[in-house]
């Protein structure tokens, strides 16, 4: 059997004898000896080695087979997907004033009203159960959403019974900036289906108060990292952080500091950091100019994969690589702002052009061509490309940021073939080790 | 993690198929995507 067209081969430093195996497909991995490596390729491998690389999906039968196949990938998860995902900005308010923030001059005091809150759960209800759908997870974002708690109860109070009530399951995750998230408040949200809350947390005390203070200037890390602590258990936490070129070697010494607060990893179910990106709509703040632009910037390549380190070697967990599909390929998946208004990604609400419909009539009919769904069809490098299932088409706000509008593909080409092999290699060492 | 060894090969992840990928669809806000595609956050 031949080897699978999504398959990348990487020699072992000081295991000459050894290859790596990656499937970009299915994120699967797996090491052979060079020996082995060389009889698939000439078809001569005993049957046991070619059935445990083909459950890998390793080697295919048919490779140009397995890349038409894969020109129909996101329509096949589309009709397997379970769940309904909705995220859902409850008012523009915030209580803090970070430099780099996308919603930019977007923020201020619009809020969803009780009739927005009403005919958004009638509309997710339709939607549920004409879909048959087995899981509604809200993903509630703000402005600061626990500014928002009363909406948040309101909704949750009428969609979680209405939910069960059909079979299904509902929970809701926040995406805070931590300032407000106390034990009374997570714990009456967990009742009502509160799975995690992603928390922002920009390096050490100084960056971060700098990046993000309050409105009124003062520093926000402390009562966040205070808050984190007494919210320790109670629901799963993700730890977050965003870096620029010039701070990012900041960031491993926040894992050091809250590990002598008494954190341990287990606490978070996930520590990631990424690149800022660069807001350049006409809703950005006109003063921050350090965000990245492109995955081509090399120090983005060297930042992203020291920072995967530190973060691993500390006993943090570091989300696998897997084909992740964009929320604009998914059809179950949305965003609703607080006017009840449908978009296809957080960080493009308030671009009307970008509009997909409202919660009163459902999603209109243009909203595939205005969001450029399967654009990477028409570019044969994305066609031909092996990293394909882990990026089809890139990221489309980093895209409308940079370009001034999406059609044309974010090319993570040159992130993947600097990272992928050292973010193995480190998988390799720190998970495996 | 499923890890399997046998002679010719060390498993290591058997990676997702998608049915499984489907079930955990995300918005970006738990998206373990490659090492960087910008930060979508405020
Ligand atoms: S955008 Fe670039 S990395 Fe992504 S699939 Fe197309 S060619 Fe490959």
């Amino acid at each position: 059997m031949p080897l699978s067209h999504y398959l990348k081969i990487y020699p072992l430093t000081g295991q000459p004898e050894k290859r790596l195996l990656f499937s970009t497909r299915t994120g699967g991995l797996a090491m052979v000896s060079g020996e082995a490596l060389a009889a698939i390729e000439d078809n001569s491998a005993s049957p046991e080695l070619t059935a445990s690389l083909a459950k890998l999906s390793m080697v295919v039968d048919d490779p140009a087979r397995e890349q038409k196949e894969m020109g129909g990938y996101l329509q096949k998860l589309n009709r397997l997907n379970p769940n309904l995902r909705v995220a859902v900005i409850l008012g523009m308010a915030c209580n803090f004033a970070c430099v780099y923030c996308y919603e930019g001059s977007l923020k201020g005091t619009a809020a969803m009203s009780d009739a927005t809150a009403d005919q958004l759960a009638v509309f997710l209800l339709a939607r549920f159960s004409a879909g048959k759908k087995k899981r509604l997870i809200l993903d509630f974002y703000g402005g600061e959403p626990l500014l928002y708690v009363q909406r948040i109860i309101y909704l949750a109070e009428r969609l979680k019974p209405a939910i069960e009530a059909l079979g299904g399951i509902f929970e809701f995750t926040l995406v805070s900036n931590g300032s407000l998230l106390i034990p009374t408040v997570v714990e009456e949200l967990v009742a009502l289906g509160l799975q995690s809350v992603k928390v922002t947390i920009d390096g050490p005390a100084a960056n971060h108060n700098h990046f993000r203070p309050f409105k009124d200037g003062r520093g926000s890390w402390s009562i966040i990292v205070e808050n984190l602590l007494a919210c320790r258990g109670l629901c799963l936490i993700t730890l977050s952080g965003n870096y620029t070129a010039e701070n990012h070697a900041l960031f491993p010494a926040l894992l050091d500091v809250l590990t002598e607060r008494g954190f341990a990893p287990g606490d978070f179910a996930s520590g990631q950091f990424y690149p800022v990106m660069q807001i350049n709509d006409q809703f950005a703040n006109p003063e921050f100019t350090g965000g990245c632009c492109s995955n081509d910037d090399p120090w983005v390549h060297a930042a992203s994969l020291a920072l995967r380190e530190e973060i691993m070697q500390r006993g943090f967990t570091y989300p696998k690589l897997y084909p992740s599909p964009c929320m604009v390929d998914v059809d179950d998946a949305f965003t609703v702002d607080h006017d009840g208004t449908i978009y296809k990604c957080v960080a493009l609400i308030g671009h009307r052009e970008l509009a997909c419909g409202d919660i009163w009539r459902g999603m209109g009919e243009d909203w595939r061509q205005a969001w450029c769904v399967n654009h990477w069809k028409n570019e044969a490098q994305c066609c031909d490309c092996v990293y394909l299932p882990l990026c089809f088409g890139g990221c489309r706000a980093m895209a409308f940021q940079r370009d001034g509008h999406m059609a044309q593909v974010d090319c993570q080409r040159s992130l993947f073939d600097a990272t992928l092999e050292p973010m193995l290699l480190q998988d390799l060492k720190v998970r495996y080790g | 993690m499923d890890v399997e060894k046998n002679e010719e090969v060390v498993v290591l992840d058997c990676g997702k198929e998608p049915e499984e990928v489907a079930v955990e669809a995300a918005c970006c806000v738990g998206r373990p995507s490659a090492a960087s595609s910008g930060s979508i956050d405020r």
